[in-house]
């Protein structure tokens, strides 16, 4: 559905280089902390930045063929941007009907009644959490093949995330679709997620599938005699802290055999 | 229809416009001024589309919907064309019924070619905010179109200095372009005008293609 390969996109002082794949029937997490590459990850997918290199390709045509067609079948939520803060959401409902064929009206109407979404206040007077849920929600009104979501998650409550969450899972219970998504979260992730790309400083750092992750990784916090004494062979990375070090294991099994936990 | 439901919301510009449009037209005499003032007034209304789109970067986001660049803009052109020609009707027969009215003196002819230029006036005003504004940005925008009205005035002088220090007679140019029947003049300008509006497109075009958000 979706793959980037080796895109380069260079600014003053940040280089991205990423390479990444979404297949269908997928969820995709991309990870990350703030500034790490995420958004433009997603701006460089949805066009909205030129690359420096590498190609992008939706649907097995490059990201520059991509036209109308194809971006109906395309639902975005972008982490910094969204619809004109002068609309309302009642103006919303005529511009996305008339964009895409297979609007779902009567089931956005009623899905904005249920998050309690204001259909005649301006979307500027919407909170940041209002504004998310207004742009997952038309995001998945009009069947789209691939969503593309940087932080979907991002300033919703609890209860509005763990709603926002359920739709996507019900959103991929249909075939033939595929949602990449990003959070700095990693727990809105870890239940969704099919598979997860890590992404630091630009680069991918680490991709795995989720129940692997889950399943064989894990950290391991050791005092300095601790560290001393470990057997570091299936340490992928060490951090120093206050009371010793934070170390990422793909082993966890072995440490805890081994009783080094 | 973005654009429409835009200018829907702006009630309040709207009724400025048309406040002080009744007291131009009840105060003033001279309706000429009136209808190029209040036309490039309601030509800017498309501005202020530009300006709602770019609102929290909003324009990068429209462009993941099934919206291209390149419609983007043409949209902005057609849309600033088909508010300002029935604004400019609305103010033309505003300012015929009052001037009738209040018995000022404003020929047939006169208002026929102070609608005219009124329109024209505005196309030359939207062929270079337009692009200004796609390029630079609102708060941008208007410092670049301070300095090309600024380089466009300084032009023209030193145009005319250049003329008089080589001996070339722009004056009797100047006469011969006044001395010109109307609708030639008008017709003359109108091309004039289309031709800067395509050169207009093509730079927002060029713009647009090139930004990143």
């Amino acid at each position: 559905m979706l793959r980037l390969n080796r895109v380069r996109k260079e600014y003053k002082g940040f280089q991205l280089e990423c390479t990444l794949e979404v297949q269908e029937g997928c969820v995709t997490g991309l990870i990350g902390k703030n500034g790490a590459g995420k958004s433009t990850t997603f701006k460089a997918v949805l066009g909205l930045v030129k690359t420096d290199g590498g190609s992008i390709e939706i649907f097995g045509k490059p990201v520059h063929e991509i036209g109308n067609k194809e971006k109906e079948d395309i639902g975005v939520v972008m982490s910094d941007a969204g619809f004109s803060g002068y609309l309302t959401v009642q103006d919303l409902i005529p511009m996305l009907r008339s964009l895409y064929r297979n609007f779902q009206e009567e089931e956005f109407r009623s899905r904005c009644r249920e998050f309690r979404l204001p259909m005649n206040k301006k979307i500027k007077e919407f909170s940041t959490g209002m504004k998310r849920k207004l742009q997952v929600l038309a995001a998945l009104s009009h069947e789209a093949r691939l969503l593309i979501l940087d932080e979907p998650t991002a300033g919703l409550d609890v209860v509005a995330r763990d709603e926002l969450l359920d739709m996507l899972r019900s959103y991929m219970e249909q075939e033939g679709r595929a949602v990449l998504v990003s959070s700095h979260i990693s727990s809105d992730l870890e239940g969704l997620c099919d598979d997860i790309y890590m992404i630091d400083d630009g680069k991918i750092v680490l991709y795995e599938e989720t129940d692997v992750l889950l399943d064989r990784y894990g950290i391991l916090k050791a005092t300095p005699e601790q560290f001393g004494r470990m057997e570091r062979e299936h340490i992928l990375r060490h951090k120093k802290e206050e009371f010793g070090y934070s170390c990422l294991t793909d082993q966890r099994q072995f440490y805890q055999e081994k009783g080094n936990d | 229809m973005k654009d429409l439901r835009l200018i829907k919301g702006q009630k309040q510009f709207s009724g400025v416009i048309l406040i002080m449009m009744v007291i131009f037209m009840t105060a003033y005499t001279n309706f000429a001024f009136v209808i190029s003032y209040f036309t490039i007034m309601i030509g800017i209304l498309t501005l202020t589309t530009i300006s709602y789109d770019e609102f929290e970067n909003g324009m990068g986001y429209l462009f993941t919907l099934p919206v291209s660049r390149r419609e983007y803009v043409g949209e902005k052109y057609l849309f600033s064309i088909v508010t300002t020609l029935p604004g400019l009707a609305a103010v033309s027969v505003f300012s015929f019924v009052f001037s009738r009215i209040r018995k000022i003196d404003f020929p047939v002819g006169e208002w026929v070619l102070s609608a005219v230029a009124g329109f024209l006036l505005a196309t030359v005003v939207l062929a270079v905010v337009i692009p200004l504004q796609l390029k630079f940005g609102t708060d941008k925008s208007r410092v670049a179109l301070m300095l090309v009205w600024g380089g466009g005035i300084l032009a023209v002088y030193l145009g005319i200095k250049v003329c008089e220090a080589t001996g070339i007679d722009w004056k009797a140019a100047a006469d011969w372009v006044c001395g010109l029947k109307p609708v030639v003049a008008l017709t003359g300008i109108t091309v004039i005008c289309g031709i800067l509006m395509i050169i207009s497109y093509l730079f927002s075009l060029r713009f647009i293609e090139k930004r990143e958000f």
